[in-house]
């Protein structure tokens, strides 16, 4: 029989006796072993058996963290759905925050609303409340206003027919388009006066002011007085009066809204048409009594009658030196107009003091911030967390790696 | 195939719906592999407990449809042992070996050989001692052995032979020197 054998069957007759020694001589644990081990499964691997295994020793830390990691994984799903939520919701936060770009328009409407009505108050219908309503021009170019209103028999008529408006900031655009107020009257003489109220950051007063007074030089006006108090918020500010060619008024008026976060603006218009006729129709009579006072003093014959005339001829051409300088104020007021502008710096007192009603609108504005400072701060975490979760997940990828390239290697060297 | 390479017939049922049952066909047999690997009885017994402990943790999350429950208990063991022998850095000789002492007790033909095939066993690098540790002391089959070593099934038997092969020459060697 062995001689009708291959090397080939030889061969595998070896191994089959190879293979038959090798199960004959397996390891198998001993009964001590075997016992405690079926005991450990018995009551399902209680803590202390952990304990006292010695092989909890031979345990590394990342293998612990993992076991630790994996037996938490029921919790993944839930809180990764959780942290994706959270996410959205801080996008679309943020996303509504940024596209809403009205927050300071809303703020400058409100407050244009209540300036709007406390200069109505301050207003009253006469000529002379005008300057009660215009404190930074008054201080800046008095002569413009108090002695134009103070100026004699004429200003009877004159504060009689002066209009007065107070326009809110939308009310500024229309009334500056000479259409109703104008109409029917070829060339109405009228004078403004406008208040603007800016807000910043106290380091930024310096720059606003140095725009603001860019924006007077573009428009060909002057500075007529300025201030600018540094400190901090509250008390850093900047005060100027200027005029500002009134053609130029109302891109001025814009211009200078836009610099800073605008809180309040008031715009006042007065026609100054009769006034100025009527100083102007004076003015002419004057001159013509002047005129014909030098006729007749060429004409008289006695020395009475010629220092009669002289004297008359001296007080009538005060008056129209009187008159005439008066008509250049109504005339400069009506081109140059008086502008104040206040930067202030802090909290808007404006617009706190007034609104004491709390009701749904409030309450959704107050909700909405609150949601917005929520999302902040959740972006916040998530920003620090994620690259932190990021770094743990590539070290456990390259702990994993590292543990399957040593299990490699420790097959091949051993 | 040779008949020899075939897995030791299986006396349990395949049918494992618990861990229990997992643990009680599967006890021997990670014990034997691991031991075959480590050749040592202590480490192999840290071992194999590590290996059950981390098995009845992660049973839970054991699919099914992913591999055997036996070849994924086998690969949570052979992790547990790379560990270990990647911790001891050098190995150490089985400390105990009964198989082996009864032969030399009893001192006959047939365990002298069983006791010189150990030791021959012992001379094998550890990935050729690894399959035929897990071939004919765990007695899993080719495709569970491809499961827990992630080598291709179709590699799993030439690699088998090849280590067989080696065996055998060491054997030959191991009596050749003991005459």
């Amino acid at each position: 029989m062995a001689s009708e054998n291959t090397p080939d069957d030889l061969h595998d007759l070896e191994l089959e006796a190879l293979a038959v020694a090798l199960r004959e001589n397996r390891p198998e644990p001993t009964r001590e072993f075997a016992d405690r081990l079926d005991t450990a499964v018995t009551d399902h691997f209680p803590p202390e058996w952990s304990e006292n295994v010695t092989h909890r020793s031979n345990t590394s830390f990342f293998q612990r963290l993992k076991e630790r990691f994996e037996g938490g994984r029921q919790v993944l799903l839930p809180a990764t759905a959780g942290l994706a939520g959270l996410l959205v919701v801080a996008v679309v936060v943020g996303v509504g925050m940024n596209g809403d770009g009205g927050t300071t328009d809303t703020i400058s409407s409100t407050s244009d609303s209540s300036v709007s009505e406390s200069t109505g108050a301050a207003g009253g219908g006469s000529a002379g409340t005008i300057e009660n309503a215009a404190p930074s021009p008054s201080t800046a170019a008095p002569e413009l206003y108090t002695k134009g209103n103070q100026s004699g028999g004429a200003n009877s008529q004159f504060q009689d027919s002066g209009e007065q408006l107070t326009y809110g900031d939308d009310a500024v655009r229309t009334s500056k388009s000479p259409g109703a107020y104008a109409a029917g009257v070829n060339d109405r003489k009228v004078a403004q006066e406008a208040d603007i109220t800016l807000g910043t950051d106290p380091e930024n007063v310096q720059d606003v002011s140095n725009d603001i007074v860019e924006v007077v030089d573009d428009r060909g006006g002057i500075v007529l007085d300025s201030s600018v108090l540094d400190g901090p918020a509250g008390q850093a500010g900047a005060s100027f009066s200027l005029l500002i060619p009134s053609a130029q008024l109302e891109s001025a008026v814009s211009d200078l809204s836009g610099i800073a976060d605008l809180r309040s603006r008031s715009q006042e218009t007065e026609d100054i048409t009769a006034p100025t006729l009527t100083v102007e129709d004076s003015l002419r009579d004057s001159r013509a009594r002047v005129d014909s006072l030098v006729k007749e003093l060429s004409e008289a014959t006695t020395t009475e009658d010629r220092n009669r005339i002289e004297d008359d001829l001296a007080l009538e051409r005060r008056q129209a030196a009187r008159l005439s300088t008066k008509l250049n104020r109504l005339e400069r007021r009506a081109n140059l107009t008086p502008v104040g502008v206040t930067v202030e710096t802090g909290g808007d007192t404006s617009a706190s003091g007034d609104d004491s009603s709390w009701g749904i609108g409030e309450a959704i504005d107050d909700a909405g911030n609150m949601l917005g400072v929520s999302a902040g701060v959740a972006l916040i975490a998530l920003a620090i967390a994620i690259p932190i979760g990021l770094v743990v997940l590539i070290a456990l990828a390259l702990n994993r790696a590292w543990v399957r390239h040593s299990r490699r290697r420790a097959l091949k060297e051993n | 195939m040779n008949v020899m390479l075939e897995a030791l017939p299986r006396t349990t049922d395949p049918q494992i719906r618990s861990f229990e049952d997992l643990y009680r066909q599967s006890r021997d047999d990670v014990y034997a592999y691991v031991a075959g690997l480590l050749r040592d009885r202590v480490a192999a017994e840290d071992v194999t407990a590590l290996a059950f402990e981390r098995a009845y943790r992660k049973w839970e999350k054991f699919n099914p449809e992913r591999g055997t429950a036996r070849g994924w208990l086998f690969g949570i063991a052979r992790n547990a042992a790379l560990d270990e022998l990647r911790k001891r850095k050098r190995e150490a000789p089985l400390t105990h070996d009964p198989a082996a002492a009864e032969a030399v007790a009893e001192s006959g033909e047939d365990l002298e050989r069983q006791a010189s095939v150990a030791r021959a066993l012992a001379t094998l690098p550890a990935a050729d001692r690894e399959l035929v540790s897990l071939k004919f002391y765990a007695g899993l089959t080719n495709a569970e052995i491809a499961e827990t070593t992630e080598i291709s099934p179709s590699n799993v038997g030439t690699r088998i032979h090849r280590a067989m092969t080696k065996l055998r020459n060491a054997c030959q060697e191991e009596l050749t020197n003991g005459i």
